[in-house]
């Protein structure tokens, strides 16, 4: 009973969670068959996926050796389910490579989906990699990489999963930042403010503008910050102005920084008219 | 150019130089070529899926005996004028040339390897090997593998419009293995990135060089714990053009254990990831702190239990405004009714609180039946509630669903199958939504089958909303005619027909219709 036992738990801890694994024995005749193996549960992934078989489609997925969140990617797909109608799904596998027994399957494709908290149809492509392990004879997903095909509706999941060479720019899921700047005090000719990120992104400029509106015209010299701002962050300032003249600041005037909001950049100061001290 | 050509001519040779042949089994050549031909018309609006498409895809793989061992090439080509797929007529996908034998494994080509997923991941074009002692234990393994981070054989001689800077990347990895389930393994990875190349402007992120080290391994104690861990250091830039961004050292902490008990497993998570860590060859979520336990319960043999709780924080470093907390428990209960062996009840509820520099509170609840019985029907039905409250918006939505489906044999090779599945959703203050999709298959013989798919949602805004009403509906039939018994050689048709109506908006609804006739060999 006790060898039995062990033997159980040796087979479940047994290999390849973590490590380059053991590589398969007879690499040749079984490479074809695990490759299809592969594109089979992939393809019942898919399924389950737009049948919305919750169970079906984690039973695909090793809760053991999954490299990342599992908890948030059974969170993610749950809020694809509420937030997606999946219409129509085209996928053309790229290629499959392999360490040992494990799969890399790339997979390029495109989505067409209603997506409930917006009334149009959307149309994705992407470029995806999908990294599957055997466990006790089959296959299931440890990994994913690259564009969001699946889960892509929650942000704590789309923070989850890395980047891949040949991937798609997704301008639209980006998390960006968004800009905005309060001023603190104008006292004696100087201007003490603060920019805050509060967007989802950090950015990646290298270098944050802003500006004085000075007699009703933007015509001092522009200021900058020297460094990024991850989200949440803030960064105090101050710059030399006259006070009596100061109508409003900006940040970012010349519209250097992608923003998920370009409308909330500037804050008056005054009313424009002649204030402060 | 002809340096790149050079290395890649290189690393092709290694795989197949100074071995003999071996008179064991005879060279073969082995593949499959999959190809179809695709119209698509749309009335209504234009669309750049339009027009009549081709796509041939072929592998092609060529292996025999070698020296002491087997060696072999093994590709992947496709052509194709649907310039959604491949920019190019014709693309190599995949090439990889080996060499193996009872200790040794060498490759070239596309490489891929999985090793601490801190330190490195994925697939390079280059080349691998991997040396594995035949010992049981107490045995080092080895595995080095080095190349180019590119998608495409195309972009390792061309430069494409919007392709990442060239990141020459690798890893070595030593794993030591004391005995069965008890070993540890060491990684080392680099990454330098080519500035000069690519198009940087749309790929900033990819702009880190750097190298790191990590440590993985699992120990199993005795029969109730193992504990599997992994920890990382790198150091590097996140960005290479400019001095500032240099990502000091870092520390990677996953400790995993598992007390194995009869009828219960729990799994502790402990990970943090420091605010500037780089991966510069796995991956890695920087900034975040977390700590979870996922509890399964086998109470007896009608209920199954699992308990899921984790708490995570950002700000690290203390460099932001304010701390992102989040709390989330979760749980899953599954009853087996004892009167209904085939079937089964999950109930699952979650809350997901999020505090600091950002508020919210989600809310789920959900309940599944299912039962299959052996007369072939099928039973299925589900409520699922989402409650999302942020500090600006409150989203609550209602799904209902249910199945209804039968599968029935009328010969050892001919059956026949149905499946409805309807569903209504309501999103309060927003909009509702009733859906139904209908599948049916028949099998006529070992040769030929064929499907119907009909598919249909229906979504009514409310009236305080400004959006459309609209509907969609799918219509698709297909067959398939398997030209042997085995189904390695068949050609497949499918006629789909596709609806999207918006209300009083004819400029945005169209009708979409596709024919395609796929053809799939194996040789």
């Amino acid at each position: 009973m006790l060898k039995k036992l062990l033997l159980v738990i040796v087979f479940l801890f047994g290999t390849l969670l973590f490590g380059a694994g053991e590589y398969d024995k007879d690499i040749v005749v079984k490479n074809q068959s695990r490759n299809d193996k592969v594109k089979t549960v992939f393809r019942e992934m898919m399924n389950a996926y737009e049948e919305e078989d919750l169970n079906k489609f984690f039973s695909y997925v090793s809760e053991d050796r999954f490299l990342q969140d599992y908890m948030t990617f059974y969170e993610a797909i749950e809020q694809d389910i509420r937030t997606y109608d999946i219409l129509s799904v085209d996928t053309w596998v790229n290629k499959i490579t392999d360490d040992g027994v494990k799969r890399f399957l790339y997979v390029q494709w495109e989505k067409r989906y209603l997506a409930t908290n917006n009334d149009e149809e959307i149309t994705k492509r992407g470029y995806s990699r999908f990294l599957f392990d055997e466990v006790n004879g089959k296959y299931k997903l440890i990994e994913l990489a690259g564009n969001h095909f699946w889960g892509g509706s929650l942000p704590e999941w789309r923070e989850e999963v890395p980047k891949i060479a040949g991937q798609v720019e997704e301008k639209s899921e980006a998390l960006l930042p968004d800009l905005t700047v309060e001023i603190v005090s104008c006292i004696s000719g100087n201007l003490s403010f603060k920019i805050k990120n509060i967007g989802e992104g950090a950015t990646t400029s290298g270098v944050i503008e802003y500006n004085t509106k000075e007699n009703g015209s933007y015509t001092g010299q522009v200021g900058t910050y020297d460094d990024d701002l991850e989200a949440g962050e803030e960064v105090s300032l101050s710059r030399n102005v006259g006070c009596n003249y100061l109508n409003a600041l900006k940040v970012d005037p010349n519209n250097l920084i992608e923003e998920s909001n370009e409308a909330n950049n500037e804050v008056a100061y005054g009313g424009g008219v002649v204030t402060g001290p | 150019m002809i340096k790149k050509l050079l290395i890649i001519s290189s690393l092709l040779i290694v795989s197949v130089a100074g071995a003999e042949k071996k008179e064991v089994d005879e060279w073969k050549v082995t593949g499959r070529l999959n190809a179809y031909v695709e119209d698509r018309n749309t009335v209504g609006k234009s669309s750049d899926r339009e027009g009549t498409t081709h796509n041939e895809e072929l592998n092609l793989n060529f292996y025999g005996p070698f020296a002491n061992g087997k060696a072999g090439v093994e590709s992947r080509l496709r052509t194709t004028n649907d310039r959604n797929i491949q920019k190019d007529g014709a693309e190599l996908l995949y090439l990889k040339a080996f060499y193996k034998d009872k200790t040794w494994l060498m490759e070239a080509g596309d490489v891929a390897a999985s090793l601490n997923s801190y330190i490195f991941s994925g697939s390079l074009k280059g080349a691998k090997a991997v040396y594995k002692s035949d010992k049981k234990d107490h045995k080092w393994d080895y595995t080095i593998i080095g190349g180019y981070k590119k998608a495409l054989w195309r972009e390792v001689y061309t430069e494409e419009e919007g392709e990442a800077p060239t990141g020459y990347s690798g890893a070595f990895n030593a794993k030591y293995i004391y005995e069965r389930a008890k070993e540890v393994s060491f990684t080392f990875s680099a990454l330098d990135t080519d500035l000069a190349t690519g198009d940087l402007d749309s790929n900033v992120s990819e702009a880190k060089n750097g190298y790191g080290f990590g440590v993985d391994g699992k120990w199993r104690f005795n029969k109730y714990i193992t504990l599997k861990g992994k920890a990382a250091l790198t150091d590097g830039k996140k960005d290479k053009r400019v001095d500032k961004g240099v990502a000091h050292t870092a520390l990677y902490l996953k400790l995993l254990t598992r007390p194995v008990l009869k009828s219960v497993k729990s799994n502790f998570v402990y990970q943090r990831v420091d605010s500037d860590f780089v991966s510069f060859g796995g991956s890695a979520n920087d900034d975040k702190e977390q700590i979870e336990n996922s509890t399964t319960w086998r109470i007896n043999k009608e209920l199954k239990a699992r308990f899921d709780l984790k708490y995570n924080r950002d700000n690290l470093d203390g460099s932001l405004s304010d701390t992102k907390d989040l709390y989330y428990e979760a749980a899953v209960l599954t009853y087996y009714p004892s009167f209904l062996k085939r079937g089964d009840f999950n109930f699952r509820v979650s809350n997901k609180d999020i505090r600091g520099r950002e508020v919210g509170d989600t809310i789920t609840a959900g309940v599944d039946f299912n039962l299959r019985q052996k007369s072939g029907w099928r039973y299925g039905a589900g409520y699922d509630y989402s409650d999302n409250d942020s500090n600006t918006t409150s989203t609550r939505s209602h799904i209902i669903k249910a199945l209804l489906g039968y599968k029935q044999k009328l010969s050892k090779t001919s059956s026949y199958r149905f499946a409805v599945r309807p569903n209504y959703q309501i999103i309060e203050n927003s909009q509702d939504k009733i859906g139904l999709k209908v599948d049916a298959g028949y099998v006529y013989s070992k040769y030929l089958d064929m499907d119907i798919l009909y598919m249909i949602n229906d979504t009514n805004y409310d009236d305080s909303t400004t959006s459309k009403d609209t509907q969609n509906a799918t219509y698709q039939f297909r067959t398939t005619y398997k030209l042997d018994a085995k189904g390695k050689n068949l050609v497949r048709l499918l006629l789909e027909k596709r609806d999207s109506d918006i209300k009083d908006d004819s400029q945005n609804s169209y009708n979409e219709y596709i024919g395609k006739v796929s053809l799939v060999m194996n040789f």
